[in-house]
């Protein structure tokens, strides 16, 4: 509880949620357990704001795609009403992954065995001169 | 009148009047968002991270014209190409340095198969420098990771095409 109080990555913070329960309805959960929210009046800019509450550590990036534009007001219809047709190659979801051992690396990485194919000879380096 | 003037100097009428109006802000609601609990607007056409897509079947899309390398500004990508065991023409490279894109979507303007296409997602900011030099890999994960919505994106903006 501590950590919701006094920081804001975990999960949600008390100003988060407060603000959430009291003028939002629950919209969907998705596969992850993150959970939607959509404010009952339009807002400022006239847009019934919305809101995820995210399980586990406040990571942006942890909104799979299938709530993505929805979240983002891109449409308005959410994946609970109008799920995003998924085709046969689609992968799950993943997180930002920098910092972790997960992280994406090119290869020709140090930190990955692969090696880096040599370019086509139409490619030349440069070399200098002198 | 010299006398009002100076009464509502001494008063400080002004500050008082400056500061409710300040104070009837904090009632209001705020312009500001809540991220990462809440995020901004996005168009169906948001140039974000690139990714390269497929058929339905799961070929990939790219053909190797090499028309996204001619175009691009910041000459981000690279491309290499040879036939495959089948005989189809494919990359067998397609790097995309994002350090040096910037964003501009000439290449996906440019794609006549619909292959490389910036999508929704610009979350992928990184710890180390090498984690943004895109490989093929890389963006064909990237296109399967997001295809739904980029789907989605392309039906909403094909009415303005």
């Amino acid at each position: 509880m501590l950590d919701k109080i006094f920081t804001w990555w975990s999960g949600w913070t008390v100003g988060a949620l407060f603000d959430v329960k009291r003028r939002s309805d629950f919209i969907g959960e998705d596969d992850y357990g993150n959970r939607y929210f959509q404010d009952r009046k339009p807002s400022y800019e006239g847009r019934h704001r919305r809101y995820v509450i995210y399980k586990g550590i406040a990571e942006p990036s942890k909104v799979p795609a299938d709530w993505h534009g929805w979240l983002h007001y891109t449409y308005d219809e959410p994946p609970t009403e109008r799920p995003l047709e998924r085709k046969s190659f689609e992968t799950d979801h993943t997180p930002n992954l920098t910092g972790t051992i997960f992280a994406y690396r090119p290869k020709g990485s140090l930190s990955r065995e692969a090696e880096r194919r040599e370019a086509d000879s139409d490619y030349q380096a440069w070399s200098p001169d002198a | 009148m010299r006398i009002a003037q100076a009464l509502k100097g001494a008063l400080l009428l002004d500050f008082i009047g400056a500061m409710g109006l300040g104070f009837r802000y904090l009632f209001r609601r705020k312009a500001t968002i809540n991220y990462p609990f809440e995020k901004n607007p996005l168009s169906p056409r948001f140039r974000g991270e690139h990714a390269l897509r497929r058929y339905a079947n799961g070929e990939e899309r790219c053909i190797a014209c090499k028309l996204c390398e001619a175009i691009c500004p910041a000459q981000a990508i690279t491309i290499e190409a040879e036939p495959r065991d089948d005989g189809s023409r494919r990359t067998t490279r397609y790097d995309i340095d994002m350090t040096k894109c910037i964003y501009c979507g000439f290449c996906q303007e440019a794609c006549p198969v619909d292959a490389i296409v910036e999508g929704p997602n610009f979350e992928f900011a990184t710890e180390t420098r090498e984690e943004l030099f895109y490989d093929k890999e890389k963006l064909l994960a990237n296109g399967d990771r997001w295809e739904r919505e980029i789907a989605r994106n392309l039906e909403l903006d094909a009415p303005y095409r």
